[in-house]
């Protein structure tokens, strides 16, 4: 979020124009952001409260929105940040979430399931630049601007997110 | 291995359920001028936790006392309102029915949601391990309203309807260090529970008397809400029908939106989650026995 406010360009304008605006904004995106915010938290209902407080401060802070990157982008940095917010403050307790809980085995499963252990392992950017780059396949620079770094930190990020996974991966059980 | 990952992320795509995202401008802007707002959708949210944990009979255990922590056992005394004079056994008792013998509900969550849409807030989830208790009380949720969504694995999620008239509160004070908003809530919309509720599930219908009792007689209901730490700890108080019926509900949960309310005996190896109950029924308006009798013109 910091890196993309250093980039003076255009004014709020677009998605932010007006309410009506920002409205359509919210339909269109909601469902890339949660799956953004799903990737840093445990279950989908929490990365829905985290995608909704992540539009609440878009809509405060828009006019500190200077361009640079694509308003997605920004979202996503905001995003991140509330993710990580959110989880600094649950660090004394942890609950096992509903939805996944109660999901049934299945042999069918078994690869997404070492997948979802594996990515456990790892910490919320490390999950966050592999989503960005592996599932949204953004470039390096417009990934690094929403994990607040630069092309160049986000790539190394990337690699050793990797690096984390294979081996959380390849050491799975079973 | 990437390729699996890259799989894991398109089907987690496919399979992603829609949002029930509650942000329109609107609201947005409201908020924007009122930081408060979040409190508020708190206070609402619990009339409703209010309505499923005085409908779950694990919750029995706790009501009428001045409190249990329900994690340690341990008995003790919690701030209250001001001049509350006693608890009342009684009064749960006559208007509330027998507890134990409901059906219950063997896990159950309500979770705040932070802003309203189109007249909607909160979202709650639960689960049912009878299958068919589940689709009756899903059936009854849409049946008043509600939008509805469930998983394979049986969860459902609701969004519930606003309760509050508005969302600048009435007063604000300061109390031990909190800060309290009160606010008015929507009794026609809250006579929608009463809806939800008459739908021959009798742990429902057990907190519509309640809400009858309490409802009717004084306009404007009002309720209350704690926010403390940030949403690392969240106390909330309803009391419904103003200053005429302090009927309060006290919870602590150190997870802010999630407060599981598991089944009784069951709590904290089920849920982890602290969880803490007081509830009063004793009055500051009216007395115990003028609240009977209202609640007798009522039938």
């Amino acid at each position: 979020m910091e890196y993309c406010e250093t980039v003076t360009l255009a004014a709020p304008r677009g998605a932010f124009a007006d309410e009506a605006a920002f409205d359509g904004w919210v339909r269109e995106t909601q469902k890339s952001l949660v799956r953004f915010c799903r990737q840093m938290v445990d279950d989908w209902a929490e990365a829905e409260d985290m995608a909704q407080e992540a539009y609440l401060r878009a809509w405060e802070k828009r006019g500190s929105f200077k361009g640079g990157c694509s308003l997605l982008t920004w979202q996503m940095a905001i995003a991140r940040r509330v993710c990580l917010d959110r989880l600094r403050r649950q660090k004394r307790v942890k609950l096992i979430p509903l939805d996944e809980r109660d999901a049934a085995p299945s042999p069918d499963t078994e690869t997404k399931a070492d997948v979802q252990r594996a990515l456990a392992k790892l910490n919320a950017d490390d999950r966050a630049v592999l989503y960005l780059r592996a599932g949204e396949g953004l470039p390096f620079e417009e990934a690094g601007k929403a994990l607040g770094c630069s092309a160049a930190a986000c790539r190394k990020r990337y690699e050793r997110a990797k690096q984390r996974f294979e081996a959380a991966y390849g050491g799975r059980e079973g | 291995m990437m390729e699996e990952l890259k799989t894991y992320y398109k089907e987690q795509a496919d399979t992603q359920p829609e949002p029930f995202l509650a942000v329109t401008p609107a609201e947005a802007t409201v908020t924007k001028r009122r930081p408060v707002h979040r409190v508020g959708l708190v206070a609402a949210s619990l009339v409703l936790m209010l309505a499923v944990t005085m409908a779950i009979p694990g919750v029995r255990a706790a009501v009428g006392e001045w409190m249990i922590d329900i994690v340690t056992g341990e008995k003790r005394e919690m701030t209250a309102p001001p001049d509350v004079p006693e608890k009342s056994d009684e009064l749960l008792d006559k208007y509330v029915g027998d507890w134990d013998t409901n059906k219950s509900s063997n896990l159950f969550s309500v979770r705040p949601a932070k802003l309203p849409r189109e007249g909607w807030t909160g979202t709650m989830r639960g689960g049912w391990s009878d299958y068919e208790d589940q689709q009756a009380f899903m059936a009854a949720l849409e049946g008043s309203g509600f939008r509805v969504r469930t998983d394979f694995s049986g969860v459902f999620t609701a969004e519930i309807r606003h309760p509050l008239k508005s969302d600048v509160p009435l007063r604000e004070w300061e109390e031990e260090g909190y800060i309290i908003r009160e606010y008015e809530v929507d009794t026609d919309t809250a006579s929608s529970y009463h809806t939800l509720f008459d739908d021959n599930n009798r742990l429902l219908q057990i907190n519509m008397n309640l809400l009858q009792v309490s409802g009717v007689n004084v306009p404007g209901e009002r309720a209350e809400a704690v926010s403390v730490a940030g949403w690392e700890t969240a106390i909330a108080v309803y009391r419904e029908s103003g200053e005429f019926w302090p009927l309060s509900l006290y919870l602590t949960n150190p997870i802010p939106g999630d407060i599981v309310i598991p089944e009784y005996g069951d709590y904290p190896e089920r849920s982890g989650a602290r969880y803490s109950l007081h509830c009063d029924l004793s009055g500051d308006g009216y007395t115990l026995e003028e609240l009977i009798a209202i609640a007798e013109t009522l039938g």
